[in-house]
């Protein structure tokens, strides 16, 4: 079932469009890393799932709801934590999760265990009555996500959470993260930092220059698209680099003393018949691993893609 | 903390305004400037410290107040809070009326018992001054109910209209302008703060204060004729009063709404600006008002029609200036035209467009009173058609200034608008009159009567004083210099637009041959003009729209 599905979505500053007939669907349950290069549009294409800012045209439906007929609507099913998000500094952080329960006319009798319930979720029910002017920057991050699901919302929308954050706290907010998965939240979660993001995401959306420029299903790339092997070779990886290249579906990439880097297509069968071959043709294979996929590798080979692509369009223009 | 006061938005404030210290310095701060005064002055102290207890009022309601109410949206939108408000499901009503009076809660609690101790020192005072009421007639005038309850009436309509008026133009400043950064846009504050002040001077220290001292407003008391009521001036200031409060206050939830993003029709601004023009058309008939400005006396048949055109047009001037900076409402209304949805196309409509029919209708009703001559004892000196001439050179030097508005926004970069929106208000009203002016008047005598003449229609001679028709609003017969200037000013507006923006086409065709190509641009690029050209920089990720 898809939770958000985006058609044609354009939007214009004053003066310059900044979103070009972007469309993609998010399913349910899933969590998606939106990632870009700066000003490549991703904020504001946040702002117009969350109704925040009114497209120039295009359909936007979140939870079979068109954003655009019924934003109010929609505003109740999601929490968004902006980037630039500001919280109440001269309130407790208890006053701000109470306010925050009473604006989102949260529907339990007892607000103030709402509170410390919430509070215990984020990690910040130690600070509930410290002012929230005085936090530290992850201190600052937890309420404000704390303040984001204080209505218990269907889809989470967290915009660069992670930035500012010192380690420990980035591993308190991936773990907070795939809670929230493990809860059934559509996630939608926008960051530059890739290795954080393979923690928990499902899908990558890629945005650049306000079009998007792919969006890749983890899992099923994962599965059956390419994937990267390990192969350690005692003696020298060097020396059976031909007889590793005329492998189906594998090809060299790099070589470092033992160890070659290949690229290889095929699913989970496909590898371990390239296994028993190697073994079959007598390579000293001491040790043979799936290379871990990375969002960054996924990322990057979309980017390296682009210039192909610019050029053979480019050629084809002059034809 | 399970229940809130009335509001959340009231509750929060009165977290970040109320402390227990805070609520015992205004009785102890009140105590001590009455003892103070009690010590030094003698049997006239009451009164001293009453009128001195209305100007602390006024400090408090008028000044403190105008600027809490007028910095409160400032800072929820820098500090971005405004966007997580406005994700809330809570009702628009209790938002708005969270923020004016939340904002002004501390000021309020201040203020009211400011104001009750200087009613109740007036009594004491008067009394002690005075005399007896029995046997003091003055006495009598300055204490009645009547002055009271005027006075407290004044007093609280003073903060109420001053602090949602001084709110609702901060809003204004921001409803509706999107930036890329959300803490970038920026309500009105300087401007919000000076109309709450304007309000509160006039119902507070004009009106309110004093009822209270004179027992009437005037130096006596005075009638005023609406349309064909007759009433005391103190009850129409406060029925005026009432009426622009509840316009204010529907302006402000309207607004609101939008920033809620409800979809809005511009009906509730066509109603206001219906409502306000014939509002302040039925003074034109107070005689009274005529016969202390005995100089309009000859236009009084016209009256009624011209303040309900000038009313609407300024309304309908102001609306066009304001969305002239955001052009992208007038593409939606293109789009949704396209798709025939015509609730979108209405939503979308600017709400200019919805007062300049109010603004025709008075035209056309200006010009059925025309056909009347002109009554009074110097009717005979005014021809009839320079009443046309006025109104139609207003429409029309409005319409123009909204043209040139539009090309400038069309042309420029959105932080380059405000600048050369400056330049063309200076060119325009000020250089190119003066120097049209110093070379037409150099060697020329200036004959008034000769002036006065071909004002009356006489002769063909042209004056020199009819260059100001040129630049400004005039009311001269004949539509040479009444309506042929503005026109052709409209006409070089619109060739300017054309050609710049046929040169920035050229620009940008050539940036886009030079500049790398974005991917999937070079396929859509036509297809993705939507509004107005803009000027291309090399090497940008987004695409200019045109």
């Amino acid at each position: 079932m898809n939770m958000i599905e985006v058609k044609n979505l354009n939007f214009d500053y004053p003066g310059k469009r900044v979103l070009h007939n972007v469309s993609f669907t998010i399913k349910a349950g899933s969590a998606t890393a939106l990632v870009g290069p700066n000003g490549a549009g991703k904020t504001t294409l946040l702002r117009c799932l969350v109704a925040l800012d009114r497209p120039h045209s295009g359909d936007i439906t979140v939870g079979g709801i068109d954003v655009t007929e019924n934003p109010r609507a929609v505003h109740r099913q999601i929490g968004y934590l902006s980037d630039f998000f500001g919280l109440f500094n001269d309130l407790t952080v208890r006053q701000c999760l109470t306010y925050m329960s009473w604006s989102q006319q949260v529907s339990v009798k007892n607000v103030a265990a709402h509170v410390e319930k919430i509070a215990k979720d984020v990690m910040i029910d130690n600070m509930l009555d410290r002012k929230a002017g005085v936090l530290s920057r992850g201190y600052r991050q937890r309420l404000g996500i704390g303040l984001a699901l204080v209505h218990d919302p269907a889809i989470v929308i967290l915009d660069e959470p992670a930035s500012g954050m010192d380690p420990e706290a980035r591993i308190q907010l991936s773990r907070l993260v795939r809670d929230l998965r493990a809860r059934g939240k559509t996630l939608i979660v926008s960051s530059h930092i890739l290795n954080e993001l393979e923690d928990y995401c499902t899908d990558m959306l890629i945005i650049r220059a306000g079009r998007v420029a792919e969006h890749v299903l983890l899992s099923d790339h994962e599965a059956r698209t390419v994937r990267h092997l390990r192969i350690s070779l005692q003696g020298g990886a060097a020396a059976h680099a031909d007889a590793l290249a005329a492998q189906t579906g594998l090809s060299v990439e790099s070589i470092d003393g033992d160890v070659a880097l290949c690229r290889f297509e095929g699913d989970d069968a496909a590898q371990r018949a390239l296994l028993a071959a190697l073994a079959g043709l007598g390579m000293p294979v001491y040790n043979f691993s799936a290379a871990a996929h990375s969002l960054q590798d996924a990322y990057m080979r979309v980017t390296e893609k682009e210039p192909a692509a610019k050029s053979a369009g480019k050629e084809g223009g002059d034809a | 903390m399970n229940r809130y006061f009335l509001s959340p938005e009231l509750q929060r404030q009165i977290w970040l305004r109320f402390s227990w210290l805070r609520v015992l310095l205004i009785p102890v701060a009140l105590m001590c400037i009455i003892y103070s005064h009690y010590m030094i002055y003698n049997e006239n102290w009451a009164l001293v410290t009453s009128s001195r207890l209305i100007w602390v009022y006024f400090i408090l309601v008028g000044i403190w107040g105008n600027h809490e109410a007028a910095n409160t949206m400032r800072e929820e939108v820098s500090t971005n809070t405004w966007d997580m408000q406005r994700m809330t499901p809570q009702g628009t009503a209790s938002l708005v009326f969270g923020k004016v009076f939340g904002a002004t809660s501390y000021v309020w609690y201040a203020g009211i018992l400011t104001m009750l101790a200087a009613l109740v020192l007036h009594h004491i005072g008067v009394r002690a001054f005075y005399g007896p009421i029995e046997t003091s007639p003055s006495t009598a005038r300055l204490v009645t109910p009547y002055a009271s309850l005027y006075f407290v009436f004044f007093m609280v309509m003073g903060g109420i209209l001053a602090h949602a008026t001084a709110f609702l133009a901060s809003l204004d400043g921001m409803v509706g302008k999107v930036e890329a950064d959300p803490r970038h846009r920026r309500p009105r504050i300087v401007i919000a703060f000076l109309a709450g002040f304007g309000v509160s001077w006039f119902l507070i220290r004009r009106a309110g204060a004093r009822m209270l001292e004179n027992g009437h407003i005037y130096g006596s008391r005075r009638m005023v004729e609406w349309f064909n009521f007759e009433m005391p001036m103190e009850m129409f200031i406060g029925f005026g009063a009432l009426f622009f409060t509840l316009w204010v206050f529907v302006g402000i939830y309207r607004l609101a709404r939008a920033e809620m993003m409800y979809s809005l029709t511009p009906i509730c601004w066509f109603l206001a600006v219906a409502a306000i023009s014939l509002f302040a058309g039925g003074i034109a008939f107070d005689s009274g008002m005529v016969a202390r400005n005995s100089i309009f006396e000859f236009a009084r048949s016209y009256a009624f029609p011209f303040y309900v055109f000038s009313l609407s047009l300024g309304a309908t001037y102001y609306a066009m200036l304001a969305q002239a900076g955001d052009l992208r409402r007038y593409g939606r209304m293109a789009e949704a035209f396209r798709a025939r949805r015509w609730r979108k196309v209405f939503e979308n409509m600017p709400q200019w467009m919805a007062s300049f029919v109010i603004v025709l209708a008075a035209f056309s009703f200006v010009l059925y009173v025309v056909r009347q001559p002109v009554q009074g004892p110097f009717g005979f000196l005014v021809k009839p058609e320079i009443f046309i001439s006025l109104a139609a050179s207003l429409m029309l030097f409005a319409l123009r200034d909204g043209l040139a508005m539009h090309v400038i926004s069309a042309l420029s970069s959105g932080h380059s608008q405000k600048f050369e929106r400056s330049v063309y208000y200076v060119l325009v009203y000020f250089l190119l009159p003066a120097v049209h002016l110093s070379i037409a008047l150099k060697g020329l005598q200036i004959n008034p009567m000769r002036f006065f003449g071909i004002i009356q229609g006489e002769g063909t001679g042209f004056h020199p004083l009819m260059y100001f028709g040129w630049y400004y609003p005039n009311p001269f017969p004949g539509a040479t210099i009444a309506f042929l200037p503005v026109i052709v000013q409209m006409v070089f507006i619109g060739i300017c637009y054309l050609v710049l923006r046929g040169r920035s086409n050229d620009e940008d065709a050539a940036a886009d041959t030079d500049a790398p190509q974005a991917p999937f641009s070079g396929k859509n690029t036509k297809a993705e003009r939507v509004l107005f050209t803009e000027k291309s920089t090399k090497g940008e990720d987004v695409t200019w729209t045109s």
